[in-house]
């Protein structure tokens, strides 16, 4: 049996710091009509979100809880707190924003990042953006990039209503009817026909507070022709009672338009990440998402495509990593409802030092998808043997003229590669560390540059004092 | 009559409710009648047919001393299965007992249904350390006939033991076939079985294998012909417990005339199992398009050394073998029928009985011409 040296995982000082919220608005802990009603009135909601809340929690307290994934024993929503609003309105400019905020996203290089290579940038500090900015040449194409609130009362109230949780209703399930009750902030993004948006816009979502839920709402409607690349990020300081995320992103790509939806999530530790994503794609239209799931106590995560016009096209690129105390089960749905839809799914999962990955999927054609094609790869890693790795994917085929492949493959890293590294002078360490980057190079080489430094020094920091 | 309702051919790990992966639930009626097992028996293989009492601990006597043996050391009333629990719902059914002693042998077990008949049998086979045993199961009716056959098969492989076992359900268009099997492999033991399910109205057929002893193997391949609205439902699962297992799944087969599949594999690598390696493997051809194929294949893992394989591949016939073939002067319908036979001629040409490959030879070619 070869020798094991295992060392615990180093500190994550990067994200885990943490600012006082004493100046901050707290909503009581729990979740009871009076504290949705209470939300409503903190958000001035117009009436029929008022009424969506309160259905919303009626759907929930009626819905059971889920009996086949990762325990969620650990989460109790008495003890959550559903609203924390910062002590400061949402900003265009970061030195309004208060110190303490400000610094928080510095660390995180928010600022930097927008100054270089966004387009635009949200930032979300516990229930509320803080921040909020669009390149005026971006804003000049017709673009529209705004916090939710202020598309709910603004001109795109319409069109908000027209599209607020159709894609993933109430009912879809429980954390979904949670979401509906209490969410707050997120992104409302617009981009007109035939625009193509040239850098990305960004989104990032920082939960300080502590027992705290994020259910930050983002709606994205790319419209005919248009193209998008929106970013997500988000992080947390580490708690010893549990944190809440459950967030909720409707993306509606039309005819021929392209949307690319990366998301980097390193939540703490102590987070119950229950997270729906879903895209309706229209004919001709793509909806790519780029995944990189790192963080959180337990996860629950499958963005959803709905291929639902001729020729529609969706990519699922993700990458895994769970460590000590993380029980990550991520991977993603696809439904082809139309022919010639495609679909193409390439995922890696890495489980270390007693961590669990589980990588769950469905592809379902209907009947409409006429020569539908579909391809699902998926690989996972296993660095030792107190962790666990499984492969959960499901195919439901319902016509003949459809084409669709699944390969999965799960083992250990080649003793070989890394006694060839080793003898080219680098360290057992660095060699593993360098083959679990590459092992996770169909994430990082779709993201931009400078996300996908970001998560390679994730990883290495992971990988850092592990040997075996 | 009243019915007994089971949930069988229940995932090890659960997914979404929605997709109606996660178990299978039938209506199953009393079985009320004996079939009779015709049971034909070569070298070192003998039958007992009585209820041997169970006394843990104690060893089973071989073949020699059959006629005394009183005792049984192998617990297999709660060996599990690829069904499940619930098939312990039907009740003790007819059972017979094969014991296979060190050496080559052969058993051929017909179990012929009248039309009506509601059955429930009993297989337990004992292969003694280092037995080389093949065991031919078919089950067979007239075309028309309905009823149930409800068969279960347990295997224990002692140390070095090879068992074979080829069923081959040739039952009638309205039968209900609930066909469960579970193995317990000791060291270096191995188990193959070779599956054609080709007859028979609603289809619930699992597998589950024990690989306890290091060294053990498993080795499974299924084929099938689902048309007439048949629902054939499976489960697989190969359990890895010792060192070095390894196990081979494989599944083939072709779907028309609004038939329903579900194919479960599960390969689950435990804790302990170190340089354990797992294969699955499953093509569909899909000839019409009011057909439903579901498969889930699961890798489940907590040892890290471990190599796992799956692989999937759904869909119709490739038009350009299809081209190929029609060019040489084969109708469309010709070039099907010889692809949709093709996959279960895979299958027997691993069975290495020609009485058995005749009679599926004959059946195939109604069922093609039908």
């Amino acid at each position: 049996m070869e020798e094991k040296t295992f060392v615990e995982d180093i500190d994550r000082s990067l994200y885990d710091f943490r600012n006082e919220d004493k100046d901050a608005y707290r909503i009581e802990e729990g979740l009871t009509r009076d504290i949705v009603e209470q939300i409503s009135r903190e958000k001035h909601d117009p009436e029929w979100m008022r009424e969506f809340r309160l259905k919303s929690l009626e759907i929930y307290n009626k819905t059971p809880m889920v009996q086949w994934g990762p325990s969620i024993e650990g989460l109790n929503m008495d003890n959550i707190v559903t609203y924390v609003r910062p002590n400061t309105k949402m900003q265009g400019k970061w030195e309004d924003v208060p110190d303490d905020i400000k610094d928080t996203f510095e660390r995180l290089g928010i600022p930097q990042a927008e100054q270089t290579s966004l387009a635009g940038v949200g930032a979300q500090y516990d229930s509320e953006l803080v921040y909020h900015n669009v390149r005026k040449e971006v804003e000049e194409q017709g673009v529209v990039y705004t916090d939710m609130e202020s598309a709910l009362n603004g001109p795109y109230a319409e069109m908000v209503k027209e599209h607020f949780m159709k894609l993933v209703p109430p009912t879809d399930h429980k954390f979904a009817a949670l979401h509906g009750a209490v969410w707050s902030g997120g992104s409302f993004v617009y981009v007109p026909k035939g625009v193509k948006v040239a850098i990305p816009l960004q989104s990032y979502f920082r939960l300080n507070a502590k027992g705290a839920g994020q259910f930050e709402h983002t709606l994205i409607i790319v419209d005919e022709g248009a193209d998008l690349h929106f970013i997500e990020g988000c992080s947390a300081p580490k708690y010893n009672v549990a944190n809440l995320h459950a967030g909720c992103v409707e993306l509606f790509i039309a005819k021929n338009a392209k949307l690319r939806y990366s998301t980097i999530e390193n939540w703490s530790k102590n987070m119950y990440n229950l997270n729906t994503k879903r895209a309706l794609v229209a004919e001709g239209g793509t909806i790519e998402w780029v995944s990189g799931s790192f963080g959180s106590h337990v996860s629950y995560l499958y963005p959803m495509s709905v291929l639902n016009g001729e020729g529609a096209h969706s990519e699922f690129t993700g990458v895994t990593f769970a460590g000590h105390g993380q029980n990550l089960d991520t991977g993603c749905k696809v439904v082809h409802n139309a022919p010639h839809t495609t679909s193409l799914v390439n995922t890696r999962s890495i489980s270390k030092s007693g961590g669990i990955s589980t990588f769950r999927s469905s592809v379902v054609v209907t009947n409409k998808a006429k020569h539908a094609k579909s391809s699902v790869s998926c690989q996972s890693l296993m660095l030792d043997n107190i962790s666990r790795s499984d492969t959960i994917p499901a195919i439901d085929v319902r016509t003949a003229d459809a084409d669709i492949g699944h390969e999965a493959k799960i083992g250990r890293i080649s003793d070989d590669a890394v006694f060839y590294l080793m003898s080219r002078g680098i360290s057992e360490e660095e060699a593993r560390a360098m083959i679990v980057s590459g092992f996770a190079d169909n994430v990082s080489k779709e993201l931009p540059l400078e996300y996908a430094v970001e998560m390679n020094n994730l990883i290495r920091l992971e990988m850092q004092g592990s040997i075996g | 009559m009243e019915n007994i309702d089971l949930i069988v051919n229940q995932l090890p790990a659960p997914t979404w409710n929605r997709l109606r992966m996660n178990e299978s639930r039938v209506a199953v009626a009393v079985p009320t009648d004996e079939c009779e097992p015709k049971v034909a028996l070569q070298g070192s293989v003998c039958l007992n047919k009585q209820q041997i009492p169970r006394i843990p601990g104690k060893n089973c006597c071989g073949c020699a001393q059959m006629a005394t043996c009183p005792v049984n050391g192998i617990d297999f009333a709660s060996m599990p299965t690829g069904m499940g629990t619930e098939m312990a719902q039907l009740g003790e059914g007819k059972r017979i007992h094969l014991v296979a002693d060190a050496g080559k042998s052969t058993a051929a077990v017909t179990l012929r249904y009248d039309d009506e008949q509601k059955c429930y049998n009993r297989l337990e086979i004992e292969a003694k350390p280092g037995s080389e045993l093949t065991v031919f199961m078919t089950y067979i009716s007239t075309a028309s006939a309905k009823g149930m056959a409800a068969v279960q098969t347990k295997i224990a492989a002692a140390k070095d033991a090879k068992v074979k076992l080829v069923q081959v359900q040739l039952l009638g268009r309205e039968f209900l076939h609930l066909n469960d099997v579970g193995a317990d492999l000791a060291a270096d033991a191995r188990f193959e079985v070779l599956q054609l399910q080709l007859g028979g109205a609603q289809i619930y057929n699992g597998v589950r294998t024990e690989l306890t002893g290091d060294g053990s193997s498993f080795d499974a391949a299924i084929a099938y012909y689902g048309r007439n609205a048949q629902r054939i439902d499976m489960n697989f699962i190969a359990n890895h417990y010792g060192k070095k297992t390894d196990c081979n799944m494989t599944a083939d087969g072709v779907l028309q005339q609004g038939a329903f599949k579900i194919y479960r594999g599960t390969i689950d690598f435990k804790n302990g199992s170190a340089g354990a390696t797992g294969d699955e493997k499953e093509t569909v051809l899909l000839l019409s398009d009011d057909v439903v194929n579901q498969s889930i294949p699961l890798i489940l893992c907590s040892e890290e050394d471990v190599q796992g394989n799956h692989g999937a591949s759904i869909g119709k016939l490739d038009e350009d073998l299809l081209f190929y073939m029609m060019s040489r002067g084969f109708s469309e319908s010709d070039a099907i029928d010889m692809m949709a036979k093709a996959k279960i001629e895979g299958i027997c040409r691993r069975i290495e009985d020609e009485e058995t490959v005749q009679l599926v030879e004959r059946y195939l070619e109604g069922v093609v011409k039908e």
